[in-house]
């Protein structure tokens, strides 16, 4: 399984991975992008299983790569990791297409959680 | 841990108002709620009544006579006026009833705070104890009161609004609890451990004195809804270097030097944004951000600084990162 980890943070991103592996998915292979720019960058090196993405960022943050990709047709299973996590960022994220959305703080329990709601 | 039960609200209304009464008349005064209270018997009593911006009566406040004089006195410094006198006269001495007026108006933001339509005081009565309040409603809440040193009686709310006024004061105490300095410490602890994969002991009782030399992170948590700053953090550098050291394990001699130049960089900087950052997660109710983060010695945004005074000192948490070491924490601010 391959999961791509969107955040501008690299203490956020390794604290993600971190989490993941304790919530049992060390065996994934984890790439990393710092931007949605990236983001889409690592897309279309390899097959990706599972998007986690930051809200904000700069240059292209989340939900606006969310909505590109809606937009553009491209079907990758997606979730959110961000702070804010109100009944409007819920709505949005769910139609731009994520399968979750997890707040910060989390804990291997909640991204379990996320994972099957995501199917995997 | 397990959460402490929630306050009845009719308890809960008590310790307000004694709260309130307490800061007005400047000595303790206690109001405990009481469930079945003997009846209040024929003599007269002060009524103070509520009434809506349209006129429609609100709420009700019967203070017995014995207690509504001893107010007076505690509010004018002044002696007891006998309540026999009062009966006899049917009315409080103008003076008395001035300063009741006053207590009243503390009766009246308890009230608001719970109404969406604002109710103010319309006047203060003597009447019979047993006055038909009916229209109030069935709402019925009583409590004894005792003043320090002055004496002690009854007092009694009626009506919807004083029940709506019991339930926002249980709702304040749960959360006053939980953001007390022992419960949001716990949070903080808790959200942060999440982080760095082990929680931050967060002792409470220290002090943090805002010293012109003073290093340390200034995390500014804001309000999206009112845009208002909502808290401002006080961390001493050592401590955010700790905290940006931890989700990472940067060794101890990394985060010495940056502490030793006065500034935090590269990852150590960006763990330590991450951890305030998820610091706004016990106020996520009321839709608050980590707006930015600001160093001291600095200058700091003119709303931030006024939060900030010279050489104040700020009750602190002794916060404990593991092997780290330890370093004070404040929150300014914190409504």
């Amino acid at each position: 399984m391959k999961l791509l980890i969107v955040d501008d943070s690299k203490v956020m991103r390794s604290i993600i991975i971190r989490t993941l592996k304790a919530a049992g998915y060390g065996d994934a292979v984890f790439a990393e992008a710092g931007n949605g720019i990236e983001a889409l960058k690592a897309m279309r090196e390899g097959a990706i299983d599972l998007m986690l993405l930051d809200w904000n960022m700069p240059d292209l943050n989340g939900i606006d790569l969310a909505e590109k990709m809606k937009a553009a047709g491209i079907k990758l299973k997606f979730g959110f990791v961000t702070t804010e996590t109100s009944d409007e960022m819920r709505k949005r994220a769910t139609a731009a297409g994520a399968l979750f959305l997890v707040g910060k703080p989390f804990t291997p329990e909640a991204m379990q959680a996320a994972f099957a709601q995501a199917g995997l | 841990m397990t959460a402490p039960a929630p306050p009845d609200p009719r308890a809960a209304l008590g310790n307000a108002l004694a709260a309130q009464m307490s800061m007005l008349l400047g000595v303790k005064t206690a109001a405990t709620w009481v469930l079945n209270p003997p009846p209040l018997g024929d003599g007269i009593s002060t009524f103070a009544l509520f009434s809506f911006a349209n006129g429609t009566s609100a709420a009700a406040v019967l203070i017995d006579l014995q207690l509504s004089c001893l107010l007076g006195a505690a509010l004018l410094g002044s002696p007891v006026v006998p309540p026999a006198h009062v009966a006899t006269m049917g009315a409080h001495p103008r003076e008395v009833e001035e300063a009741l007026g006053e207590c009243c108006n503390v009766f009246a933001a308890l009230l608001n705070a719970a109404q969406p339509q604002r109710l103010k005081l319309t006047g203060l009565v003597l009447g019979p104890a047993d006055l038909d309040l009916e229209e109030l409603g069935a709402c019925r809440i009583e409590y004894a009161v005792s003043i320090t040193g002055f004496g002690a009686g009854r007092l009694v709310w009626f009506g919807r609004a004083a029940a709506a006024a019991a339930i926002m004061a249980a709702r304040q105490e749960v959360e006053s609890r939980a953001l007390g300095p022992e419960g949001l410490g716990d949070t903080f602890s808790e959200v942060i451990g999440r982080m760095i994969g082990h929680p931050p002991a967060f002792k409470a009782g220290s002090r943090l004195t805002l010293a012109p030399s003073l290093r340390a992170a200034i995390p500014v948590f804001r309000a999206r809804q009112s845009g208002g700053i909502y808290a401002v953090g006080v961390c001493e550098l050592s401590l955010a270097a700790m905290f940006g050291a931890a989700p990472t394990m940067i060794p101890k001699a990394t985060l010495q030097e940056q502490t030793r130049a006065g500034k935090l960089s590269g990852t150590l900087l960006d763990g330590a944004h991450e951890i305030f950052n998820v610091m706004a997660a016990p106020f996520a109710h009321r839709k608050v951000y980590l707006e930015s983060l600001c160093w001291l010695p600095g200058e700091l945004p003119a709303d931030v600084r006024a939060m900030l005074p010279n050489n104040t000192t700020l009750p602190a948490w002794e916060v404990t990162v593991g092997d780290y070491g330890s370093g004070k924490f404040a929150m300014a601010g914190l409504r």
